[in-house]
């Protein structure tokens, strides 16, 4: 009896909240939907206003421009590539140095684990310029090595995967060992596939990292046939002879079908497969 | 002789865990040292006492830049630009995060959550650049899509991207967009794995929507807290992407940030040592920073749960 | 029969071995030149390799590798840093497309090679280019006495009219030395809110080529004679910038000019009437089938000076192979380069294919102000700082046009950091 009429009073701000939640999700997806039918428009109604947020046309035109205007296509091509690479090596360094981190015990095993750690305090643009001067050094100056290889270390991963291999009980490893089991066997075929959403999540954050990297192309990207979607983007922003907003905007629209694969993938994994556990010190 | 075995067996068996131990992390210790501890021990205790230029070898000139970094007019701005994004953007990302995260957490049919969740995590997937170019057209002055709203109601046109003070605030509003994902994701994450008995009992208990949240839910939260508090604190120090796609630092000075000034003097002037001392300033705050929350966690982050 | 085959092979083989073995030793080896050019021009990367078929079809021993490198929204300065990228890395091409804007860094770094030898070893090599090519145009690649590129493309400042737009106001284009009075007429009638829209009068050059070209048209100037101090804040520089600033803030002629919004999509479209530019607009017009429009020189406020910049191929002296490197470089300054790759993205430096490309491509109505200019006009001032200063200025400049600030004070400033730059300090 009580507990329903307090229910009852609950109704008008639950409402609220609702109708607060409905107008931040459209605050969300707004920019999406004016990219979309804007991309749709002819281009010389691109910038008209009032503006739509709803398609007025479907000047599929726009898209075909933007392959023969624009070498497009290799923009995604080598994002999805630079993407997967960093993501599956990223994922598998942060796996394997996060069991041995949670599962080993070996000598300054600590010590390691706080100057790998701290890494995640580190900006990344205190260390660029040495960095810059490392893919020099190694000739990988214009080439995907260099927006492949600095990004393969990810300490918040590898704290991630600890956190979440901590808390498979010791009794396995311990069986498996005792069977005859060698480590790497006991890592790949038994705390792996226990793991696999703290793994899918590092995996969707290498992804987005890598697919989002902005700076690194920047500087260490020069020829046109290398360049990745998000400096691509910058350039066909600035590109005179594509004629207008509609078409540049049809390449924005593009760029967003893979991370939504990846979303629909990652997206229940991203929600069951990290334990929080505070970063004690 | 039974134990003695076993003993030697132990040994053999830390010897081994030693060696498969640093076998494991090779890969990830190899690419931190090259790519990380390297260029931040060379960052702090050489480059930034050197003139380089990259196409002739590095040159000792000891604490001449910094001196200049301190007498620069410019150094001044970008610090305190800087400071203004984290003052405005970390409180900004950790308190719209949490109330989404509880908007989201309710008892609601899951489709409505599903919508939601994407909606909201959404910007952090997508390219920056790519969304850069449509909220620059929103933020527009003459031709925006905003400003046209806000005329509709009544509301003169905001110069967007035309003052200082408002670029600001316009770069903030799309920092927010574009990544309050992230820290909402780890909000939700964080109170999906408050256990359902926690808040039973306290309902039971007779506890109101107030004490529910101050009393169970936020000290739960904590850890989480602290984790995106660092994340953001470190990410808002080094802003980059936003203001260097949307401003480009201006108009005049007034978005120009630590990371811009870094880029534009390593990368455009070619005067790697006088980045290099940037760099290490930035470094030395964020240190400092680090440093104190770390030595206040203890007062307010609760780890009992745990 | 089998011997007497056996003996003729080895005849034949031996033959052709001394034949092809001469000819060798006489031949050079087949050597490839890296060549690295500004994308943003209108032309795609296999129709500038379609291009060099041409060459390699006289020159069957050098292969050109294109290289196009993206230049982000700001033009030259993101080239020319990719380019010093390319090379502080190790990877620098032997010839690279280079702008006014950027030759003096060059040489002054020691990286373009002078090509007066082998220019005077090969006269095959140059033909007629300096006959058919304005001397004029030549200038700003004769530095010190030697030619570091032959240039093969210009732009110069000109104002472009969207017609329709003058005709719905009941305005013509105007007349050659129209003033600063008739420039504000112009902007007062041509500022009004058509159906709900707004439409501009004019767009503000908001980059430093474009805005020097109207510095030049009141006595000023961005530096002074030799390059060696800044005189932006000089009454006269000063009196434009104030004009720019009252056209925004005051009169809102013009709107704030947005670096992501492109300006000359707003001509097209209807937004603004007016713009000062070269002939790299004509593409987007092309594009767009827009052809309501016209061009006449800058507003003549003191003076009509038409400001140039002109660009050519440079040979980096960090090339293995110069000759070839040379040849390559001097061949895309031949009418067959020049007319199939500068076709509407600039004005051709040889009048023979000026005279052909321009009235070809049909657009801007009165488009004979193009070459014609070539005779009065003036490079644009381009040390070898230019990317720093440029730098400088825009941020100044995006300063006084978004505030209230006072125009004096933000240009001694500009002055007083720009002076530091050229200093060297």
């Amino acid at each position: 009896m009580a507990a329903d009429k307090k229910d009852g009073l609950r109704m008008a701000p639950r409402i609220i909240v609702e109708v607060v939640m409905i107008l931040v999700s459209v605050f969300f997806l707004i920019p999406f939907l004016w990219a979309i039918s804007t991309s749709l428009r002819l281009p010389k109604d691109s910038l008209n206003l009032p503006p739509q947020f709803l398609p007025t046309s479907f000047q599929i035109a726009n898209y075909g421009s933007l392959f023969t205007l624009f070498p497009f296509f290799p923009f995604i091509l080598n994002s999805i590539v630079v993407a997967v690479a960093v993501t599956v090596f990223q994922a598998l360094f942060s796996t394997m140095a996060g069991y041995a981190f949670a599962r080993i015990d070996f000598k300054g095993k600590n010590l390691l684990f706080i100057a790998i750690l701290s890494g995640i305090m580190i900006p990344g643009q205190s260390i660029i310029i040495p960095q810059f001067l490392v893919v020099k050094t190694f000739g990988l100056m214009d080439t995907h090595w260099a927006i492949i290889l600095p990004y393969l270390i990810f300490p918040l991963g590898i704290f991630l995967v600890r956190q979440f291999m901590m808390t498979i009980p010791k009794s396995y490893d311990e069986a498996a060992l005792i069977d005859g089991a060698d480590r790497f066997r006991v890592f790949w075929s038994i705390i792996l596939p226990m793991s696999v959403p703290s793994v899918a999540v590092v995996s969707v954050m290498g992804f987005i990292g890598s697919w989002n990297n902005f700076f690194g192309p920047l500087i260490y990207l020069n020829t046109w046939e290398k360049m990745t979607l998000p400096m691509g983007l910058k350039v066909l922003s600035g590109f005179n002879g594509t004629g207008s907003l509609s078409v540049i905007l049809a390449g924005v629209v593009i760029s967003f079908i893979p991370p939504i694969l990846i979303y629909a993938f990652g997206q229940k994994y991203l929600l069951q497969g990290t334990t929080l556990t505070g970063l004690k010190s | 002789m039974g134990s003695f075995v076993a003993g030697n067996l132990r040994k053999h068996r830390h010897f081994r865990d030693n060696l498969t131990g640093y076998l494991f992390i090779l890969p990830a210790l190899l690419t931190f040292l090259v790519f990380i501890g390297g260029p931040i021990v060379a960052s702090v205790f050489f480059l930034d006492f050197c003139k380089y230029n990259i196409l002739t070898p590095p040159v000792y000139v000891g604490l001449r830049n910094f001196l200049k970094l301190f007498s620069d007019p410019m150094s001044s701005t970008v610090f305190l630009n800087t400071f203004k994004f984290v003052a405005i953007l970390v409180p900004l990302h950790v308190v719209i995060g949490l109330l989404l995260a509880l908007g989201v957490c309710r008892k609601i049919a899951s489709p409505l959550k599903y919508y939601y969740r994407t909606a909201i995590y959404f910007p952090v997937v997508v390219t920056v650049s790519a969304v850069t170019i449509i909220w620059t057209y929103f933020f527009n002055f003459d031709f925006g899509v905003i400003n046209y709203f806000l005329n509709l109601v009544g509301i003169q046109s905001v110069p967007w991207l035309k003052s200082g003070d408002w670029a600001l605030v316009a770069v903030a509003i799309f920092s927010v967009w574009k990544g309050v994902g992230s820290s909402f994701i780890f909000f939700v994450i964080g109170l999906q794995n408050i256990p359902d008995s926690y808040m039973e009992a306290a309902k039971i208990d007779g506890a109101n929507w107030f004490h529910l949240f101050f009393k169970i839910k936020l000290p739960l939260l904590t850890p989480t807290m602290f984790l995106v508090l660092t994340t953001i604190l470190i990410n808002c120090f080094q802003i980059f992407d936003e203001p260097f796609l949307i401003t480009n630092g201006g108009p005049g000075t007034s978005t120009r940030t630590i990371a811009l000034q870094i880029y534009e003097q390593a990368f455009r002037s070619y005067d790697m040592g006088y980045a290099s001392s940037f760099a290490a300033v930035l470094f030395a705050i964020v240190l400092a920073i680090t440093v104190i929350q770390f030595s206040f966690q203890k007062k307010w982050v609760n780890y009992d749960y745990e | 029969m089998r011997l007497k085959s056996v003996v003729l092979t080895l005849f034949v083989a031996t033959v052709l071995f001394a034949v092809t073995g001469c000819s060798g030793a006489m031949q050079k080896k087949p050597v490839t030149i890296k060549m690295a050019y500004m994308q943003g021009q209108s032309v795609t990367k296999e129709q500038t390799e379609k291009i060099f078929e041409e060459f390699t079809k006289s020159n069957p021993t050098i292969k050109v590798d294109v290289t196009f490198i993206p230049a982000g929204g700001s033009g030259w300065n993101d080239y020319f840093t990719k380019i010093q990228t390319m090379i502080a890395g190790g990877n620098a091409p032997d010839i690279c497309d280079v702008a006014i804007e950027g030759i003096r860094m060059f040489v002054s770094m020691g990286l373009a090679q002078p090509l007066d030898g082998f220019i005077k070893a090969h006269p095959d090599a140059i033909g007629d280019a300096f006959t058919d090519i304005n001397p004029h145009l030549e200038v700003p690649f004769k530095i010190d006495g030697n030619t570091y590129g032959v240039v093969n493309n210009w732009n110069n400042v000109v104002m472009h009219f969207n017609t329709k737009l003058l005709k719905d106001a009941g305005l013509a284009v105007p007349k050659e030395n129209w003033g600063k009075e008739d420039l504000l007429k112009y902007c007062a009638k041509l500022t009004k809110t058509v159906n709900g829209k707004k439409q501009f009068a004019i767009s503000i050059p908001n980059y430093y080529f474009g805005a020097e070209a109207w510095l030049y048209n009141n006595h000023a100037s961005v530096l002074n004679a030799d390059m060696t101090k800044c005189t932006l804040n000089e009454p006269n520089s000063v009196e434009i910038f104030q004009l720019w600033q009252d056209m925004v803030q005051k009169y809102k002629y013009a709107p704030y000019p947005d670096p992501n919004v492109d300006a000359i999509n707003q001509l097209i479209t209807g937004q603004t009437a007016m713009g000062s530019w070269g002939r790299w607009p004509v593409q987007e017009y092309k594009n767009n089938n827009f052809t309501d429009v016209a061009v006449q020189y800058l507003t003549n406020f003191k003076t009509n000076v038409v400001e140039f910049g002109s660009g050519g191929t440079v040979v980096l002296k960090s090339s293995k192979h110069l000759d070839e490197a040379s040849r390559v470089a001097i061949w895309m300054s031949s009418s067959y380069f020049i007319k199939n790759y500068y076709g509407y993205s600039a004005i051709p430096t040889r009048k023979s294919v000026a005279d052909e490309v321009i009235p070809a491509a049909g657009v801007p109505q009165n488009y004979d102000l193009y070459y014609k200019t070539a005779e009065i006009a003036v490079p644009v001032q381009a040390p070898p700082q230019y990317a720093v200063i440029a730098t400088i200025f825009d941020r100044y400049l995006s300063e006084i046009l978004s505030k209230p600030v006072s125009v004096k004070d933000e240009l001694d400033k500009a002055t007083a950091e720009i002076d530091a730059v050229l200093a060297g300090k």
